[in-house]
C-alpha cells in the first residue's frame, strides 16, 4: 500500500546537516550527468568560420566545424601528402593542398576546378585548360600553369620513378619515353599556353577523356617542388606550401594527421568545415570508436552492420550507400592454357553463377549482382542486354560444358581458384559458395586456395600469369568507361587478347560523341561478356555511418540513389567539401573533443 | 662470469648472423615485392625506375652485405613504407609504447600470478582455491586476449563509456589494453605457481624444516616459494620477449601505434629493412632473456652453476 505523502515529508526534519551534504553532493552530481547527457544546442548559424565562411542555418559553432576521420594502417602505408608523389602510399587526407584543373560533382558531372573552361583543339590532338587567375599559394605566389607543368614533368622522371605514371603513358605525347629516360621530361606534350594561365595538353592521338583524366592534375607547387627536389616538401608542417582550403600542422602517419584552416586560400569555394583530423590505427575494430564518439565517420562491412543493428546507438543511423570507386569483383582465368582456351568453358562458368542469391545471402545490402563489367552509374555502363549472356542457368551451363568436350563435367581437370581474403567483400564466403556451386552442378573440381594479398598480386601479374583462375577486383582511376575497360585490353591485366575488342577501346577513346562513344562500349562491354574472359560476381557498394551532426548536400543522394560522399571522397578532387558540415545537434552524440586545430 | 658472459655474447652475435640470413634469403625468395600490389602491372620501365631508385636491382648477396655494412655503422635503412623515417626511428617512436604496455604487462602479470597462485596452493582444496584456480586462472589461460580485449571495449568502452576504446596519449588508454594482455600470462603464473608450491610442499627438507620447527613464513618464503620459482623462471624466458615486441592482437584492438602491428605488416608488404630490424630485435630479446634466465637460476637455486662463474 502506498505510503502518504505527508508520511515522506514527515521524514525530512530527521534528516541530519551531514546527510543533507550527501544528499547535495549526490544531487548535483545527478544534475550534472543529465546535463552532459542532454542535447546541446550550440549554433553557429550566420557567423563565420575560420575562412571566412557564414556558416549555414543549423550549422554547429565554428570551433565544432572539424572532420575527423579513421584510416586503417594494416593493409597501407602512408608516404606522402600528394598524389604526384606517391599515389598507391598518399596519407590520409592527402590531396588537401593543391587544385586540380577539374573537379567530380556528386553526380559525377566533370565541375571546373582551377580551370574555368577547356576545349580541344580542331586536330583533336591537344587540350587546352584556362585556369583561374588570383588563386594563391602560401608562400605568396600565384598558381599557374608553370605548376602543372613541372609537376607532370616530375610526374615522368625516372629518377623519382613514381608509382603511377602508367597513367598517363600513352596519353601525354612523349610521357613514356620520359619514363623510359629515353627523352628528357622537358621534352613531355605539356606547356604553357599563350600566358601563365593557359595549360596546353598534347596527346599521343585524339583522345576524348582528358577531361576526366585531368581530375588527376593535384600540383605540387613548382617552387617547392624546385627548392625541395620533391614533393616530400609537403609532409612538414613547416615546408607546407598549399593553395587549397588546408595547410598541414600534423604529420604522424602512424597515429594522426591534422590539416588546419589556410587563412590565405583564395580559391574558388570556401568548406564549411575548418579541420580535418585523420586518425590512423593499427587495425582492429573501428564500430566502437565511432560508436564512442572518436570518429565522425565509419565505412562499414557486412559484419558490422549486423553488430550495429543490436546497438542502441547505432541501429537508427541511416545507412548511407555509393559504388565509391565503382569496384567489381570478378572471377578471371588464364585463357592461354586448357580448360580455359576454351570460350565454352567460361561461358558454362559464366552461366552457373547465382548471382542474386550470392549477393542476398552474403553481401546484402552492400553490393549488387554483377551482369556488367561496369557498375550502374559509371559512364557508358550496360546491364540489362548483357544480363541474357550471362544469367544464372544451370541447364544451359551443362549444355556448354558438354559441348567443350566435359559432358557432366568428365574429363575436366583439376583447377585451382586463388583468392586473397577481404573483410568488406566478405571474399571468404563467396569463393567457397561459387565454388561449391561449379562443382555441384557441373561436376567438376576446382579447389581453393588462399594466398595474401602481395603473393596473389605477384601470380597474377607475372607474365606469363602463374594463375590458373582466380577471383579479383578492380576499381576505377578516373570517371570514363575508357579506364575500367582498358584492363581487359591485350598486354593489359589479364592474358586475353582480342584485337576487336582493342580496336573498340581505340575508337571510343578519340570519338569525342558521347552518343557515338556510348555505341562502342556497348559493344565492348558485349564483347567482353560474350568471350568470358572474366565471369562477373558483384558490384561492391560501401557503407558509411556518419555522426547525427553530420550534414550538408554532401550527403544527400545523387541522380542515381547513391548518398553519402561519393567518390572521390572529402577532397580537392570532388565537391563534397563545399557541402559538408556540422550541425547544431552536435551534443546528441558523445563526440569526443579535439585539440590543436584551429 | 665475465668469461661466460662474454661466451654467450659471442654465440648470441653468430646466431643472430645466421638468423638475419636466413631471413634475408626467404624474405627473397617469397613470391611479390614490395612494389608489386598495384592493381595494374606496372610497365617495364616504371618498375625497373621503382627497383633502382630502391637498390632492389643489384643481386642479392650484394643487397645483404649493403644492408650487413650499414648495420655496422648502425644504420638499419629506411623503411619502404615508411620512407620519410629510418628504420630506426620508428622504432624509436614505435617501441616505447610496446615497452611501457609490455612492462605494465609484466609487472602486474607476474606479481599478481606469483600472488594468486601462491595463495590459491596455501589454500589448496577451499573455496579460495577452487575459485583463483578454476575460476579465475582457467579461464583467463582460455580466453584468447583479442576477445577479452573485445568484451571489455563492447563494456567500459562502448556501453559505460569509462574507458577509450583504443587510442593513445592518455593515462586511461594504458587501462584496457594492459588488463586485456595481463589476464592470460597472469593466469599461467597463478597455475605454474600453484603447482609447483604444491609439489615443493610435501618435499622432505620442508617437512624437515616444519620438523625442526621453523615458522610457516620462513618455510613458505625460504623454502617453497624460493624452490618454486626455478620452473616459473623457465616459463617467463620466452614470455618476456614476446610480451615485449608487443601483441598484434592487443595492439590491434587498441589501436596502439606500437610495434607489434609492424610485424604483420612489414611482411605483408615485403618492407625488407623493417623485417630484418625486428628480427634483429627478437633475435637480441630471445638471447638476453635467455642469458638472463641463466643466471636467475643461480641466484634462487644455489645448486645452479654457470661455467665460469663462482659465487
Amino acid at each position: 500500500m502506498e505510503k502518504p505523502v505527508d508520511d515522506k515529508l514527515g521524514r525530512m526534519p530527521n534528516l541530519t546537516r551531514r546527510g543533507f551534504m550527501v544528499a547535495s553532493g549526490v544531487g548535483a552530481l545527478a544534475f550534472a550527468a543529465a546535463c552532459s547527457g542532454a542535447n546541446k544546442t550550440t549554433s553557429g548559424a550566420g557567423t563565420n568560420n575560420a575562412l571566412g565562411l557564414k556558416l549555414p542555418s543549423g550549422s554547429a559553432a565554428a570551433t565544432d566545424q572539424y572532420y575527423v576521420q579513421a584510416f586503417d594502417s594494416t593493409g597501407a602505408s602512408y608516404k606522402a601528402m600528394d598524389f604526384y608523389e606517391t599515389v598507391y602510399s598518399r596519407a590520409p587526407l592527402a590531396d588537401q593542398f593543391n587544385i586540380p584543373l577539374v573537379r567530380l560533382s556528386s553526380d559525377y558531372t566533370i565541375v571546373p576546378g582551377a580551370a574555368t573552361n577547356w576545349s580541344q583543339s580542331s586536330d583533336k590532338l591537344s587540350w587546352t585548360f584556362h585556369i583561374k587567375p588570383g588563386i594563391m599559394w602560401s608562400d605568396g605566389k600565384e598558381l599557374t600553369a608553370a605548376d602543372y607543368v613541372e609537376t607532370l614533368r616530375y610526374s615522368a622522371d625516372p629518377k623519382h620513378a613514381w608509382d603511377f605514371s602508367w597513367f598517363w603513358s600513352g596519353v601525354i605525347k612523349n610521357y613514356s619515353e620520359a619514363v623510359a629516360g629515353k627523352v628528357p621530361t622537358s621534352s613531355i606534350g605539356v606547356k604553357q599556353g599563350s600566358d601563365k594561365h593557359t595549360l596546353v595538353i598534347t596527346t599521343e592521338g585524339p583522345i576524348a577523356y582528358i577531361p576526366s583524366a585531368v581530375l588527376y592534375t593535384t600540383p605540387l607547387s613548382a617552387a617547392a617542388l624546385n627548392k625541395y627536389g620533391s614533393g616530400s616538401y609537403n609532409i612538414n608542417p613547416a615546408t607546407c606550401v598549399t593553395c587549397g582550403p588546408y595547410k598541414l600542422t600534423k604529420f604522424d602517419p602512424t597515429a594522426t594527421i591534422i590539416l588546419s584552416p589556410n587563412k590565405k586560400y583564395t580559391g574558388p569555394y570556401k568548406p564549411p568545415i575548418d579541420a580535418l583530423v585523420g586518425k590512423i590505427y593499427a587495425g582492429g575494430d573501428m564500430l566502437p570508436r565511432f560508436q564512442t564518439g572518436e570518429i565522425d565517420t565509419i565505412s562499414l562491412t557486412p559484419l558490422d552492420l549486423k553488430i550495429a543493428a543490436k546497438n542502441s546507438r547505432t541501429k537508427d543511423l541511416h545507412l548511407y550507400k555509393n559504388p565509391n570507386d565503382f569496384e567489381i569483383w570478378y572471377t578471371f582465368f588464364d585463357t592461354k592454357k586448357a580448360p580455359f582456351n576454351n570460350v565454352k568453358v567460361r561461358q558454362a562458368l559464366a552461366h552457373c553463377v547465382d548471382r542474386d542469391t550470392l549477393v542476398k545471402s552474403l553481401l546484402a545490402p552492400l553490393a549488387t549482382p554483377a551482369y556488367g563489367y561496369l557498375t550502374p552509374g559509371y559512364p557508358f555502363a550496360v546491364t540489362d542486354p548483357l544480363k541474357p549472356l550471362t544469367n544464372y542457368d544451370p541447364e544451359k551451363a551443362k549444355s556448354l560444358l558438354a559441348a567443350a568436350g566435359f559432358p557432366g563435367g568428365k574429363g575436366f581437370p583439376k583447377v585451382t581458384f586463388s583468392w586473397w581474403a577481404n573483410a568488406v567483400s566478405n571474399t571468404e564466403s563467396v569463393v567457397q559458395a561459387l565454388t561449391q556451386n561449379w562443382n555441384k552442378i557441373l561436376g567438376i573440381n576446382i579447389q581453393l586456395q588462399e594466398l595474401d594479398k602481395t603473393t596473389f598480386y605477384d601470380r597474377m601479374n607475372k607474365v606469363p600469369t602463374q594463375i590458373q583462375m582466380g577471383f579479383v577486383s578492380y576499381g576505377m582511376d578516373y570517371f570514363d568507361a575508357s579506364n575500367m575497360l582498358s584492363v581487359y585490353k591485350s598486354g593489359g591485366r589479364h592474358n586475353w587478347d582480342n584485337s576487336q575488342y582493342d580496336g573498340l577501346l581505340a575508337k571510343g577513346a578519340a570519338e569525342s560523341q558521347t552518343s557515338k562513344r556510348q555505341d562502342i562500349y556497348t559493344q565492348a562491354q558485349t564483347l567482353l561478356t560474350q568471350d568470358a574472359p572474366a565471369v562477373f560476381i558483384f558490384h561492391l557498394l560501401y557503407g558509411y555511418y556518419y555522426a547525427p551532426y553530420m550534414k550538408g548536400t554532401a550527403l544527400a543522394k545523387n541522380k542515381d540513389g547513391y548518398d553519402g560522399i561519393q567518390w572521390p571522397g572529402f577532397g580537392a578532387t570532388s565537391n563534397s567539401l563545399q557541402d559538408l558540415y556540422v550541425a547544431d545537434n552536435v551534443g546528441s552524440w558523445p563526440r569526443q573533443p579535439q585539440t590543436g586545430l584551429f | 662470469m665475465v668469461a661466460y658472459l662474454v661466451q654467450r655474447f659471442l654465440t648470441l652475435l653468430l646466431v643472430m648472423l645466421v638468423v638475419t640470413m636466413v631471413i634475408f634469403g626467404l624474405m627473397h625468395a617469397v613470391p611479390g615485392g614490395p612494389f608489386d600490389m598495384t592493381q595494374q602491372p606496372l610497365p617495364a620501365p616504371a618498375m625497373a625506375n621503382i627497383m633502382h631508385k630502391y637498390g632492389l636491382d643489384q643481386p642479392i648477396w650484394r643487397q645483404y652485405l649493403n644492408w650487413l655494412w650499414a648495420l655496422l655503422h648502425g644504420d638499419l635503412g629506411i623503411p619502404f613504407e615508411q620512407p620519410t623515417m629510418t628504420v630506426t626511428g620508428l622504432i624509436a617512436k614505435a617501441w616505447p609504447i610496446t615497452l611501457i604496455i609490455g612492462g605494465l604487462t609484466i609487472a602486474i602479470a607476474y606479481v599478481g600470478g606469483l600472488i594468486v597462485g601462491s595463495v590459491a596452493a596455501l589454500r589448496h582444496n577451499t573455496w579460495l582455491d577452487w575459485v583463483l584456480t578454476s575460476a579465475v586462472s582457467t579461464a583467463g589461460v582460455a580466453l584468447p586476449n583479442y576477445v577479452l580485449g573485445f568484451v571489455l571495449i563492447s563494456v567500459f568502452s562502448v556501453k559505460l563509456g569509462w574507458l577509450p576504446a583504443g587510442g593513445w596519449g592518455q593515462p586511461q588508454d594504458l587501462i584496457l589494453p594492459v588488463i586485456a594482455f595481463a589476464v592470460y600470462p597472469m593466469a599461467l603464473m597463478a597455475r605454474y605457481t600453484r603447482a609447483s608450491m604444491l609439489e615443493v610442499t610435501y618435499a622432505d627438507y620442508v617437512r624437515m624444516g616444519r620438523a625442526r620447527g621453523l615458522s610457516e613464513r620462513h618455510i613458505t618464503t625460504r623454502y617453497i616459494l624460493r624452490t618454486a620459482l626455478i620452473p616459473l623462471i623457465t616459463i617467463m624466458g620466452p614470455n618476456i620477449p614476446n610480451i615485449l615486441t608487443g601483441s598484434i592482437f592487443i595492439e590491434a584492438t587498441f589501436a596502439l601505434p606500437g610495434l607489434g602491428s609492424y610485424f604483420t605488416t612489414a611482411s605483408l608488404h615485403r618492407d625488407y629493412p623493417l623485417i630484418l630490424a625486428l628480427v634483429l630485435i627478437v633475435a637480441v630479446l630471445w638471447g638476453t632473456c635467455y642469458i638472463l634466465s641463466d643466471i636467475a637460476y643461480t641466484l634462487v637455486d644455489p645448486r645452479v652453476r654457470l661455467d665460469g662463474l663462482s659465487r
